[in-house]
């Protein structure tokens, strides 16, 4: 085989050492924000500047409860509550669900625009919660 | 002289920018299939059960069956996170690419059928909006490029394999 052609065998060879480098600094990056995560309110973030100390100063304990809220009930805020554990009442038999363990998340309040909007974004009859969740944990509040 | 031959009456009719162009394609595509596979290795609990399981559209029973099995989710776990790793392996190093992009089409047929972002089915939404065409058609449209032309020959292993 001419040097020419072992060359153009192997000319993407190098991508396979660029990839192995972008995952060892992916990985280091992750790995270093996961630790930021668990020194909540110790220090201040290096890796991720809207991380701030004061946003993490209360921890929950591995069993409390997660309260939650959503902004938005379309489509991506229903597929987000089908991750959480919630799903529509015409959907009684939740997908994808089975054999997990609760996620102890609490649904506690959910914002969204409604009709008309000239009549503002506060309390309306109109307001109605598209996602009324059907598992153990849900208790909604419109805001 | 003879390999010398074949290669040129492969690759003759290709400019420098069509072969650059096709072969980025061919790495690109391969990094995207060694990266998806690579994170479900390494993944710890990671299984196909609940995609299996939220399968929407007409072959949801299909894919909803599969998921019942143990043994089978075992298998699709399986065969999901170490063929995409090695497919992605074979297409960036241009080895047995036609062969490669077959099952790389495989996989995307699969994956756009098990969320087929068509009228009428509640398919699972992601980033982006889609209409019948999503990224996974678009991926495997990229695939049946990569098996059309001979990029594993242009600048691959394949090249080694070139016999008059």
């Amino acid at each position: 085989m001419k040097r020419r052609d072992f060359l153009k065998a192997a000319a993407t060879t190098p991508v396979l050492g660029a990839f192995g480098v972008a995952l060892y600094s992916k990985e280091s990056h992750d790995k270093a924000a996961r630790e930021e995560i668990l020194q909540l309110g110790k220090k201040v973030s290096g890796t991720n500047p809207n991380i701030l100390k004061r946003n993490y100063k209360r921890s929950a304990p591995a069993s409390g409860t997660i309260n939650i809220g959503i902004v938005g009930c379309g489509g991506r805020g229903k597929s987000l509550m089908r991750s959480c554990g919630f799903h529509p009442p015409e959907d009684p038999q939740p997908r994808g669900l089975e054999g997990q363990e609760s996620l102890n998340l609490k649904l506690t309040a959910f914002f969204d625009l409604s009709s008309p909007i000239s009549t503002g974004l506060s309390r309306l009859p109109a307001a109605q919660p598209r996602c009324t969740g059907h598992t153990r944990n849900c208790s909604i509040k419109a805001i | 002289m003879n390999n010398d031959n074949a290669l040129n009456r492969i690759l003759g009719k290709f400019s420098c920018a069509q072969k650059f162009i096709l072969v980025s394609l061919r790495v690109i595509v391969g990094w995207h299939f060694l990266y998806e596979g690579y994170v479900k290795i390494v993944s710890e609990g990671w299984s196909s059960a609940g995609y299996l399981n939220a399968a929407p559209g007409p072959f949801a029973e299909i894919f909803h069956n599969m998921a019942e099995s143990p043994w089978m989710v075992s298998a699709v776990d399986i065969i999901m996170s170490w063929g995409l790793t090695l497919i992605g392996i074979a297409l960036i190093l241009g080895l047995f690419t036609r062969l490669v992009s077959v099952a790389a089409a495989f996989f995307l047929i699969m994956f756009y059928l098990s969320n087929p972002p068509w009228i009428g089915v509640q398919f699972m939404a992601g980033e982006g909006s889609y209409m019948i065409v999503n990224k996974n058609l678009v991926e495997l449209t990229a695939v049946m490029v990569l098996l059309v032309f001979p990029t594993g020959v242009i600048w691959g292993l394949d090249r080694i394999f070139v016999k008059e």
